[in-house]
């Protein structure tokens, strides 16, 4: 997944456009939004993430190079992460 | 020399963990609380099983690690909780819980400290007098003679409010006898049969009850919300510019958030009575922006603009108010006003201020949040902020009149504007609006940056300048609502901050007797629960 990609799905959770920097927190975004938005990308992508994840990475372009660090660990190990 | 305080151990470290009461309306949020906590504690969350309006944090809690729902009302099993938790403190940073927090802490972690009257506003104002530190006349009201009484020897205006209030619910401002006579009117009817200012309690700490309806839900006005428990009166307390050359867009009020790691912030006494005290209770001040009418917030400042003599004045009294009051751990929110007298002391909260740890962390290299936590685990406070940039947090009132909101611009066109580094909430067009809301009743909230004072403050005139034009309002008629007033005010160009309604449009009702807040304080909170 790209960082544009990720800002697509902040910004139809979000309702509003979205930039690959915008923080999460910053443009409306709640904390259980950010449980929708990981439910969004384990459905899309398949990759499990936490919502601390969300919270330490809180733009598209952070979130996105995470979410694929996350999801190369988790196919070299066999598993969701 | 200084005298040696009483610290309490704090401990670092694996295995070392902290119970954090959850509730609505908290100064820090649960994803806020885990990033605070990393390598320093870990959380285990507490919710309240009786408050269905918790569920949605509940779940956020659970995602983020432990979280346990316990009856509030119940103090044992509160205290059961904390001890299979294994908790080395019990913090929270929601305002209705800062008293069960304060006992859970001393009953199931051991700290014999901070025996504080949080949930009893009339007592914690009657140590600050008797300790010197305040010279605000408050009194019980057990029923109307005594208002009367109170009246007649302070004078007019004067402030009413339950002893265990937050957020302004149901504060009074009384401006004349007429004021007097609709607030007791009012307050006999809503209590007839029973004694006046008088309800049952809720909950342990303080906690106020559900059926009180949050002003965002329309009953900010105070007729449909109940007194929770007492009611006291205080003086009102007349402010002043902070300094002459202080610039119209930095109200006369605001706040001293104040770090103390197990020591009495009275505890050094170094020769010139601050040193000591910077060292160990730090203090952040935050400026305000003027309050739109009546009394509704409009912004928060990082760095204060404050003149450094003043700010030492802020953080001296907020240090002593809390010693005055017994606060000895954690961290406080010290609301202060500037008068000719010297800061006098609005009111003190058991939690830092809503909106502070992200505003300081927008500003500066600090995290307030983090030392707050550490400083419930009984760590001695670092609190040095190496200021990056100048932020605001801009709150927009509708104007007095508006009932409706008819147009709004897009959140990609607010965040375009120069400063704007984040839209974290916008009303949508149909929305109602009614000052009588108070500070919840806001149509759109920013975050603006500036290099430094001078350009932050052309960016945030700049922002509601555009708010203002851009977003439509209708009084209840469905007549469209112009109001410049509070930006006139803002720039220094117009009288004091009292809006008028637009032409042809009802007055605002009851616009002397006005159940809102006489003075700042921190309603912001609660908008945190949004997030």
């Amino acid at each position: 997944m790209t960082g544009g990609e990720m800002a697509e799905l902040f910004a139809r959770l979000l309702e509003t456009d979205i930039e690959p920097e915008d923080n999460f927190f910053d443009m409306g975004g709640t904390s259980v939004l950010a449980l929708r938005l990981l439910a969004e990308i384990e459905r899309t992508w398949g990759t499990a993430l936490e919502l601390i994840d969300v919270v330490e990475h809180p733009t598209p372009e952070l979130l996105a190079a995470y979410a694929a660090r996350a999801g190369e660990q988790a196919d070299s190990t066999g598993g969701a992460r | 020399m200084a005298q040696r305080p009483h610290v309490w151990p704090g401990r670092r470290g694996d295995g070392v963990r902290v119970v954090v009461l959850v509730g609505p309306g908290g100064s820090l949020t649960p994803t806020d609380l885990a990033l605070a906590c990393k390598g320093l504690a870990e959380p285990r969350f507490l919710l309240d099983s009786r408050d269905p309006a918790s569920e949605p944090l509940y779940e956020v809690c659970r995602a983020l690690g432990s979280a346990e729902r316990v009856d509030f009302a119940d103090p044992a099993a509160c205290l059961a909780a904390v001890r299979e938790a294994g908790a080395d403190a019990v913090t929270t940073f929601t305002e209705q819980l800062c008293a069960l927090a304060a006992v859970l802490d001393r009953e199931g972690c051991g700290y014999d400290g901070n025996h504080v009257a949080w949930g009893r506003k009339d007592l914690q104002r009657h140590a600050l007098r008797r300790a010197g530190v305040s010279g605000v006349r408050s009194a019980p009201l057990p029923d109307a003679g005594a208002l009367r009484a109170f009246a007649a020897e302070v004078g007019f205006p004067f402030v009413v409010k339950p002893v265990d209030g937050f957020a302004s619910r149901d504060t009074w401002q009384l401006n004349a006898p007429a004021d007097m006579d609709e607030f007791i009117e009012a307050e006999t009817a809503r209590h007839s049969g029973g004694d006046f200012g008088r309800d049952a309690r809720t909950g342990p700490g303080g906690e106020a009850g559900a059926r009180h309806g949050s002003a965002g839900q329309g009953s900010g006005g105070g007729g449909a919300g109940g007194w929770s428990q007492g009611l006291y009166a205080e003086e009102f307390i007349a402010g002043r510019p902070a300094a002459a050359s202080m610039p119209s867009w930095v109200a006369d009020y605001g706040s001293a958030d104040v770090l103390l790691g197990g020591v009495r912030p009275d505890a050094y006494t170094g020769p010139d009575g601050h040193a000591a005290h910077d060292a160990h209770a730090p203090a952040l001040i935050t400026s305000r922006s003027p309050l739109a009418w009546p009394f509704r917030e409009t912004g928060m400042i990082l760095p204060s603009p404050l003149p450094e003599d003043e700010q030492r004045a802020y953080a001296a009294v907020a240090r002593r108010a809390l010693a005055a009051v017994g606060a000895t751990k954690g961290a406080f929110h010290v609301e202060l006003k500037s008068t000719a007298a010297g800061p006098e002391v609005i009111e003190i909260n058991g939690r830092i201020g809503g909106f502070l740890a992200r505003l300081l962390r927008l500003a500066s290299d600090a995290d307030l949040g983090r030392q707050a936590v550490a400083c419930a685990l009984g760590h001695t406070p670092v609190l040095e902020p190496r200021w990056r940039r100048c932020v605001a947090l801009v709150v927009h009132q509708p104007p007095p009149a508006a009932r409706r909101v008819t147009a709004v611009p897009t959140r990609a066109a607010l965040a375009a504007l120069p400063g704007v580094i984040g839209v974290d909430m916008l009303a949508a067009p149909g929305d109602q609006v009614h000052w009588r809301y108070g500070t919840l009743g806001m149509t759109a909230r920013l975050w603006v940056v500036g290099d430094d004072h001078a350009q932050l403050r052309e960016r945030f005139a700049g922002v509601t300048e555009f708010l203002v034009d851009r977003i439509g309002y209708a009084d209840g008629a469905g007549r469209p609502v112009r109001d410049r007033t509070w930006l006139e005010a803002l720039a220094g160009s117009g009288p004091a901050p009292r809006a008028v309604p637009a032409p042809g449009a009802p007055p605002p009702a009851s616009a002397t007797a006005v159940p809102a807040r006489p003075v700042a304080d921190d309603q912001t909170t609660v908008m945190e629960a949004e997030r």
